[in-house]
């Protein structure tokens, strides 16, 4: 018995032995059962050789690893042995039987007997099915039914590629990546590089596992292997910016820069973006640094006037632009918190510009500096208001901004098309504006309609006033 | 058809894994497999088979108290592995023992094994599976509510999930026999189809009863521009605003002003619920208040009762029924205000507009124009990814000009880390630049022509053709009659065409084709050969459309439409319900 039983080869045969030595109980044996490893084609076994212990005395017993009997359950041979070598241990199937043999005629014992040869012939030729390789097509079966299987005897490289491909043509999942596993951890790593290049499907299944495995070296050293080089590269700036701190940050970018993006002449657009990306962090330090201070000390007004409600690094642009727009408008250029500098360097379109710039100042009631702002030179040194946005939007913001409605009225003014201006009069409550909309709209009704709806108010009698204007022609 | 019978035998599946752990024991459930949980079984069921305390799996949670028995319910996946194994390696430390299963969701998975394994805690622990696959979220609706299907399958090419759904096909047809029609529409699509095939021919004995007649397998990648367009029915609005989980919605106290959420669950259990889910936004406020006024007359009753009889009439029958749908009434009514006026907040009609443009494909010049002022002025970047989508994806992508102005703009408005989601977006196809320069193998160029289909389905109403919103017959209601769903149209069109043999005309169109697989007709030419049999006289006419990939509840409202149209019955399946938002959200880069 020992002979083929092959008990040198490996932990998996050493291990079982422990629990059925002869010196082990059967209360010790089952918590080793109940806290030792089990490969897995053991686990469906646990239950039933707890049962075993606690009942030795019934004769079902007999019958039921019979049934299973020649399904590779490993458990169950080495229970057999324990018969066969009588050991002092309760767990023989022969003492169970013999405990019940009152009941049974011998004819039963006879039965029972030839049974547990047959089986015993059975489980020897399971045992060497064992460490035979089985079908690639009945383990992947197994394997997609949920059945226990095992790939260790898989050894010669094209049994494995054959498991490989054959799961993805069989397009279960769970089976390539089993298979890639087993390949990437029984052969060379330039061979499983290789053939990992010949196999799409295969590649990401790995590229998967390593993902959810958090493996983000090995990882991006796949990617490259496999010339997914953007992808690589991707991963490589994910991973820097994830990096809490913002020194170690800048580093990692910095790094990923030169290694992946600049390295690629494809991700030349990308690269300038990530360039822009690390000047941007290096100009938020100082501004964070200065300005942190400053609102602790609590002595610029600025700051109590507009609290700051996040700290600035890992802002976007925009956001750093409201930013400085309002904290730091009227900083020279050679400045880190000037706005114009951040536009100078990040190219930002003029309408971007006008917009954001429009809304800090609004916020921060700075009407001057958006005028100043709109205000364009003309050909002759003349200068006239032009807002890259359009005045509609500049009413528009400076409404959501609570604008005092002189300063609404000056752009309501602006705005070129007569019914938007309208609109924008009405929203804004400007009601100047929309009596003088409607004149320009030669809207008699209109006007007559305002006096009475808002008969009470000081605009009304600019109404009636302008009703009785024989100068204006009506439509 | 009755659905309930798939949550029947879930039941029976989780008390036989409970049962199989003696005694009391302790649950740990994935936060993911709550919702589900609660729809298939609830925590009566679960204490009825002797779990104790519930826990989540958190974390952060380094080990747990509670008993010496504890099951863990998840996900297969390797990071809830690794959470598992923490604790029980915490736990031993502190000389804790126990007895742990590890349930698995929906199948035991090997690397789920090899992570128990090398984290050293295979040892400790009994693995099971359960299988939960499709369960019914409606009477109409099964959902596997597996979203991580989406990014793994398109975006990293795993396999993994094939399988579960595969599998639950397969599970529905031994319940409702072998259906004999397939229409398998985009690449995944033939994939689940031939594995289920694999699946079925390991099997012994072949079906030939069927009580559902046609089954469409729906590939997401077919169609990603329903998703980007704005929904205008109430049920898909609402998932949109507040998200509706697994037939669950949660108000938040403000919104119903009450002290409390409110959870509603979602169902046609709700009568009042069941008349508006499907309707046009701009139809179910009138609804609404001619409800609110009709019970009022009811509740007006109790003034002109005269006898014993009509008062103990009213009590028993008018008023519980006036209570339950009073308090419903007024949670849609709460709920419509919200919707109300988040979009009055969002710029909603420009918006709209901008977006029927785009199906129409005219005026693409503003439409830029006005996505560029949606990204200076930093607006929800969903909402502005969304627009960018949907003109790559009706227009074939972008013009290397405004893609690099928008990427830069998005990234500048939205932060840098964004790079990534644009790469995201490109590899799935969504928001690609035409002509491609780089020689990236990933990049997938859309076949789809856009323009075609729309033309040859009839995917956007001429306008000026009207559409009767109110009481809608063509499906492009769910989109305000500006755009038809093209999945449904696709259904609509095979339903129509039944006769052709193939669909080689629009298959060509959409990315990896139709595969037609007809084994029976009921035409009498054909009957000949088949050995299919119908159960009843309306299973041919019963239909079963399987999204993968997900499905939004604008296509759920224009399929049932579709059903009472052609008097078919439509049951609708999907890896998950998802929104526009939720899709993109689940590959965004996220700060």
């Amino acid at each position: 018995m020992d002979a083929d039983d092959g008990e040198g080869f490996g932990d998996f045969r050493t291990r079982k032995k422990n629990i059925f030595d002869d010196d082990v109980s059967v209360e010790a044996a089952k918590k080793i059962i109940t806290s030792a490893r089990f490969d897995d084609d053991d686990l469906d076994d646990d239950m039933e050789i707890l049962d075993l212990g606690s009942s030795t005395t019934s004769v079902k017993f007999s019958a039921a690893p019979l049934k299973s009997g020649g399904d590779m359950q490993f458990p169950k041979v080495n229970m057999l042995r324990g018969s066969n070598t009588g050991s002092n241990s309760s767990l023989t199937i022969e003492e169970a039987v013999g405990t019940m043999g009152r009941k049974f005629g011998s004819m039963d014992v006879d039965q029972m007997q030839q049974e547990i040869i047959q089986l015993r012939k059975q489980l020897l030729a399971a045992r060497k099915e064992r460490w035979t390789k089985m079908p690639v097509d009945l383990t992947l079966r197994r394997i997609m039914k949920g059945e226990p299987y095992s790939l260790e005897n898989y050894r010669a490289l094209e049994d494995k590629l054959s498991l490989l491909d054959k799961a993805v043509t069989l397009m279960d999942g769970n089976a390539i990546t089993a298979a890639v596993l087993h390949l990437k951890k029984t052969v060379k790593r330039a061979t499983f590089q290789q053939e990992l290049m010949l196999r799409p499907v295969a590649a990401n299944h790995y590229l998967a596992y390593l993902r959810g495995h958090f493996e983000h070296a090995e990882l991006i050293d796949t990617l490259s292997m496999l010339g997914r080089s953007e992808e690589a590269a991707i991963v490589k700036y994910r991973l820097a910016c994830s990096t809490g701190d913002i020194n170690t940050k800048v580093s990692s970018l910095k790094a990923c820069l030169r290694a992946h993006f600049e390295a690629e002449p494809s991700l030349a657009g990308d690269a300038s973006l990530i360039r822009e990306h690390i000047d941007l962090l290096e100009r938020q330090r100082p501004i964070e640094d200065s300005d942190a201070r400053l609102e602790a000390e609590g002595r610029t007004k600025v700051f109590l006037d507009f609290p700051r409600r996040f700290a600035l690094v890992n802002m976007p642009v925009t956001t750093t632009l409201f930013y400085c727009c309002l904290y730091h408008y009227h900083l020279q250029e050679n400045s880190f918190a000037s706005p114009v500098s951040i536009k100078k360097r990040h190219e930002l379109p003029e309408r971007q510009f006008v917009w954001t710039a429009v809304s800090a100042r609004a916020k921060a009631k700075g009407w001057t500096d958006i005028e100043q702002l709109l205000t364009a030179k003309g050909w002759f040194g003349g200068k006239k208001l032009k807002a890259a946005i359009g005045f509609g939007k500049v009413v528009d913001i400076l409404h959501r901004f609570q604008a005092p409605h002189d300063i609404l009225a000056k752009y309501l003014e602006l705005v070129e098309d007569l019914d938007t201006r309208l609109t924008l009069a009405k929203k804004t409550d400007c009601k100047k504006a929309m009596i003088e909309t409607l004149v320009k709209q030669k809207d008699r009704a209109g006007v007559e309609e305002f006096a009475r709806k808002y008969s009470a108010t000081i605009e009304a009698e600019y109404a009636r006033r302008v009703l009785r204007d024989e100068a204006i022609r009506w439509k | 058809m009755d659905l309930h019978e798939i949550k029947r035998i879930l039941k029976d599946h989780l008390t036989h894994l409970l049962e199989s752990m003696p005694d009391q024991k302790d649950l740990v459930i994935d936060p993911e497999l709550t919702k589900p949980l609660d729809r298939v079984a609830g925590i009566a069921f679960l204490k009825e088979h002797g779990v104790d305390k519930i826990f989540k799996l958190e974390p952060s949670q380094k080990s747990l108290p509670g008993r010496g028995k504890r099951i863990y319910l998840v996900r297969a996946n390797m990071l809830n592995m690794k959470y598992i194994a923490d604790q029980i390696t915490a736990e031993r430390r502190l000389g804790q023992t126990r007895e742990y299963i590890v349930i698995m969701v929906p199948r035991r998975l090997h690397v789920c094994e090899v992570i128990l394994e090398n984290e050293g805690v295979f040892g400790h622990v009994t693995l099971e599976e359960f299988r939960l696959d499709l369960f019914p979220l409606d009477t109409d609706l099964l959902s596997l509510e597996m979203h991580s299907l989406f990014k793994s399958f398109y975006l990293e090419g795993d396999y993994t999930h094939i399988h579960t759904v595969a599998s639950s096909l397969v599970t529905l047809q031994h319940l409702y026999g072998r259906i004999p029609n397939v229409y398998a529409i985009g690449k995944l699509s033939k994939m689940t189809y031939d594995l289920m095939k694999t699946m079925h021919d390991h099997e012994e004995g072949q079906q030939t009863k069927f009580s559902i007649g046609q089954l469409y397998i729906i590939d997401r990648e077919v169609d990603f521009v329903t998703p980007m367009c704005t929904p205008m029915t109430y049920e898909a609005l609402l998932d949109e605003t507040f998200g509706i989980e697994c037939g669950v919605i949660e108000l938040g106290a403000e919104i119903v002003g009450k002290q409390q959420n409110v959870k509603m669950l979602l169902t046609s259990n709700d009568p009042i619920y069941t008349e508006i889910r499907d309707c046009h936004f701009s139809s179910v406020f009138p609804f609404l208040s001619a409800k609110a006024k009709e019970l009022h007359a009811i509740h007006e009753k109790k003034n002109s009762l005269t006898s014993i009889g009509d008062l103990k009439n009213f009590v028993t029958q008018d008023l519980g029924r006036l209570k339950q749908q009073q308090a419903a009434l007024s949670h849609h009514i709460s709920a419509c205000e919200h919707i109300m006026k988040t979009k009055m907040k969002q710029d909603f009609e420009s918006a709209i507009r901008a977006e029927h443009n785009l199906l129409e494909g005219s005026e693409t010049r503003e439409c830029i124009a006005y996505m560029e002022n949606t990204l200076y002025r930093q607006d929800p970047y969903l909402s502005s990814l969304r627009l960018l989508c949907l003109l790559s994806l009706t227009q074939n992508g972008l013009t290397p000009r405004d893609y690099k102005t928008l990427k830069t703009d998005f990234l500048h408005s939205h932060g840098f880390e964004h790079l990534a989601t644009f790469f995201s977006l490109k590899k799935l196809g969504m928001l690609v630049e035409q002509e491609q320069t780089s020689k990236v193998a990933a990049v997938k160029l859309r076949r789809s022509q856009f323009r075609q289909l729309a033309n040859k389905l009839g995917l956007v109403p001429k306008s000026g053709e009207e559409v009767m919103t109110k009481n809608p017959t063509d499906v492009s209601y769910v989109f305000g009659a500006a755009y038809a769903p093209l999945t449904v149209k696709i259904v609509e069109y095979i339903l129509q065409h039944e006769a052709l043999q193939s669909f080689e005309d629009i298959g060509r169109m959409l990315p990896g084709g139709i595969h037609t697989h007809v084994k029976y007709r009921a035409a009498s030419k054909g009957a000949a050969k088949t050995t299919f049999l119908p159960v009843g006289q309306h299973s041919p006419r019963t239909v079963l459309v399987y999204f993968l990939g997900g499905c939004t509840f604008s296509e759920v409202a224009a399929l049932r439409t579709l059903a009472q149209r052609e008097k078919l019955q439509i049951i609708v399946a999907t890896t998950a319900m998802i929104t526009g938002p939720s899709l993109l959200d689940s590959v965004c880069e996220r700060k």
